[in-house]
């Protein structure tokens, strides 16, 4: 396996940090909740960047502050690697022009950043749990929240730049396939 | 005189709320490239799709022998993306089987090709042809 130390891999994809913040800033603003203070991206620090911010005022605010992040970077994984994947995957063609390249490394970038962090996770079941949500809430909260416990685990076998080429292959593969 | 009474200890200050939407300038500038370069993304997305059409019926008007009709498919593969491997070998294919063999070996000048790319060409390749190749390491 390959390693590379946290604030190395967050340096090189950079932009995806600062996604990823402004994403949870951006949900934050959108849902009411007040934000005290930001970092979009700290270089050489074991935690890249990060939101402090208040309660939400529910738990839909909770669970979109959590998961805007993966809603935001993979959509614009998908939108900006969809060039580069499509030439690559369907056309066999090589990758020599440099705005291709650096679309390439902007998507992939922001598509790694893309999974919560273990702390946004726990975050939203913190949330859940000061709500005394049941049921159905607190259930699908439990299953998000082991789901994102799992890949933030996987991160080791590289999840995070897996699930990143696998979204930009998921538009040219379907649209290939019609 | 002077006498001195214990204070009260003042109450932590409120910690205060950055205003709404008040992003620094630099996040917004890459926030701006982040969309430009997303728009120019899909700005590029229908030429590259109508290509990758294009390259589908080429490869079915080859399986059914119909060179003429290929040759028309995938040179408009060919023009949208001159670095697509997969339209040059298939379009030197199409224009060997229609007769077209300077085109053919034109198509061909400077490309490394595997030896599935040389079975694929060598099916419609005139053999007379073929010693113009040779292996490479």
């Amino acid at each position: 396996m390959f390693f590379l130390p946290g604030w190395l891999i967050s340096l090189i994809t950079f932009p995806g940090v600062v996604v990823h913040e402004a994403a949870h800033r951006f949900f934050c603003d959108v849902t009411d909740t007040p934000v005290y203070d930001v970092a979009y991206f700290r270089p050489g620090q074991k935690t890249a960047g990060y939101v402090v911010h208040g309660r939400p005022a529910s738990v839909r605010a909770a669970l979109l502050i959590s998961i805007g992040p993966l809603l935001v970077n993979t959509v614009l994984c998908a939108a900006l690697t969809f060039t580069v994947a499509y030439r690559i995957l369907v056309l066999n063609a090589s990758l020599h022009d440099p705005v291709l390249l650096g679309l390439a490394w902007l998507g992939y970038s922001v598509g790694m950043h893309a999974i919560p962090s273990r702390q946004d996770a726990a975050s939203f079941t913190s949330q859940v749990r000061e709500a005394r949500g049941s049921g159905l809430t607190l259930l699908l909260a439990r299953a998000l929240s082991a789901v994102i416990t799992l890949a933030n685990a996987l991160r080791v076998i590289w999840i995070d730049a897996l699930y990143a080429v696998g979204v930009s292959l998921a538009l040219p593969l379907a649209l290939s396939a019609l | 005189m002077q006498s001195w009474a214990p204070q009260a200890s003042p109450a932590p200050p409120e910690p205060v709320a950055l205003a709404k939407h008040s992003y620094p300038f630099v996040v917004v500038v890459a926030a701006a490239l982040t969309l430009a370069a997303t728009a120019y993304s899909f700005t590029r997305a229908p030429s590259l799709v109508g290509a990758g059409r294009a390259l589908h019926s080429g490869q079915a008007a080859l399986s059914r022998g119909d060179y003429v009709a290929a040759a028309g498919h995938l040179e408009r593969v060919h023009k949208a993306v001159p670095s697509s491997h997969k339209a040059v070998v298939l379009l030197a294919e199409a224009d060997f089987g229609a007769g077209r063999d300077s085109a053919g070996l034109q198509l061909l000048r400077g490309v490394r090709l595997s030896s599935g790319d040389w079975g694929k060409l060598t099916t419609t390749m005139p053999v007379s042809l073929q010693s113009l190749f040779g292996p490479t390491n």
